[in-house]
């Protein structure tokens, strides 16, 4: 079922019961708000292909931990750090348990970090076509056989649904392994609904559907039903 | 944000998350990526300012004042940023209208897709796996072991954020609430209930619980 690796995790068995938490804070350790710190503050540290990579072991281990591996993964990729410098640096403050971080403070910077939180992004493009499907219209999904970063759930994939609404056109943020960096076109996002039965089979609880949204390349029309490119 | 211990004569050794988190501060710090004072700007903002009380309140707006609920339910983004709200992972946000016919939740299998503006950011169990796992397969089981039942005349609609867009729930204005104000109102609207784990609560036992 997970195609897609270990983050891919719609439907998978074996994870338990959900755990909630009564008052639970935003940060249960400090360390916790210094790394999201450092993700929100270091725009396009990492891809989520990054935390897809990761050992399955490192992705397990919880949200922060494989958001601080994912950062230094990106980091190493892109070359602001080299492979074994937090390693060693981490060395350093185990021997050194009274060592602070650097500290640096720049009110300049804080500044556009703070206006970075509230900016409103602009993330609709222009297509260059109009929407291949439309509300009502019965469609299946593909198979995606790249390897690659997608966001086309396994457990969606090779499945019949129904548009039920036709949002606007973004980046499509499929990654094929060896291509990462070559434009990706913008392409048209659906929402497409599914009912419990055709994804589960006869696991499926009834009185249940799932609405997943789909990229245009995710989908093709099922022939004959009038619906679609025909 | 203590840094302390418990104060007994015995630390124990500095958990390695927390060693390597400071190392790899502490290196972006001296390469002139980040500073200090923006990591604190940043924890503090989410600590206090970004967070469910902000949903609470375009909620709120929604039970009482029908035309700002249809903008909301046509465009959520612009109609969350008529209150102020609006930024990091909430360029596209689409509000989902729970009814006596059908109940939303959502959940985010492939990461943690969440409305930051609205919601702040997610709890542990949202990010964990037995959540992104089960809920698409067996929402009523995850819903009960929230202690939500849910009729089964209702439809549970459960929406993967697989995309660009994240979605945050209306839930159903409770019974009991006419003549409340809108301040009022905003105290029964949890963050559960905006993800769809919980429905409002009722104005008794936010009272009880007073």
């Amino acid at each position: 079922m997970a195609v897609g690796g270990v983050h891919d995790m719609g439907g998978v068995p074996g994870y338990g019961p959900v755990e909630p938490e009564e008052n639970a804070p935003v940060f249960h350790d400090e360390w916790e708000g210094r790394v999201f710190g450092l993700v929100v503050s270091i725009q396009g540290g990492f891809r989520r292909s990054n935390l897809e990579g990761l050992d399955p072991d490192v992705y397990l281990s919880g949200y922060f931990p494989r958001l601080m591996a994912a950062l230094e993964r990106g980091l190493v990729e892109r070359g602001v750090l080299a492979p074994d410098e937090v390693e060693a640096k981490a060395a350093h403050f185990r021997d050194n348990p009274e060592a602070h971080a650097t500290r640096v403070v720049d009110p300049g910077l804080t500044e556009r970090v703070r206006a970075g939180m509230y900016r409103q992004r602009q993330l609709r493009r222009d297509p260059g076509r109009p929407p291949a499907f439309a509300v009502g219209d019965p469609v299946r999904t593909r198979r995606i056989e790249h390897g690659g970063h997608t966001r086309l759930p396994g457990y969606a994939q090779g499945k019949r649904g129904t548009v039920t609404a036709v949002y606007a056109a973004y980046d499509l943020p499929d990654e094929v392994p060896g291509r990462e960096h070559e434009d990706r076109p913008a392409q048209q996002l659906y929402s497409v609904r599914f009912e419990a039965a055709e994804l589960w089979g006869t696991s499926a609880e009834p009185g249940s559907a799932l609405h997943i949204d789909m990229f245009e390349g995710y989908l093709e029309p099922i022939a004959g039903t009038g619906g679609g490119d025909t | 944000m203590s840094g302390d211990h418990d104060g007994d004569h015995h630390p124990h050794p500095e958990p390695y998350p927390s060693v390597r988190a400071r190392a790899l501060e502490s290196l972006l710090v001296e390469k002139g990526l980040v500073t200090t004072d923006a990591i604190d700007e940043v924890v503090r903002t989410y600590e206090q300012d970004i967070g469910p009380l902000n949903g609470a309140k375009v909620v709120a707006r929604a039970w009482v004042d029908p035309g700002y609920k249809r903008r909301l339910l046509e465009n959520g983004t612009d109609a969350i940023a008529e209150l102020g709200f609006g930024g990091t992972e909430g360029a596209e946000i689409v509000v989902l209208e729970s009814t006596p016919e059908v109940h939303n939740v959502v959940v985010c299998t492939l990461c943690s897709c969440y409305p930051w503006p609205v919601l702040g950011l997610p709890p542990r169990w949202y990010k964990d796996p037995a959540y992104r796992s089960r809920v698409v397969i067996e929402p009523r089981a995850v819903l009960r072991e929230f202690g939500l039942e849910v009729a089964g005349s209702k439809e549970v609609r459960v929406w993967d954020s697989t995309a660009t867009l994240r979605y945050m729930v209306l839930p159903e204005r409770p019974d009991g609430t006419d003549g409340m104000t809108e301040e009022e109102l905003a105290e029964l609207v949890t963050r559960d209930s905006m993800i769809g784990v919980a429905v409002a609560k009722s104005p008794a036992v936010a009272g009880r619980a007073d």
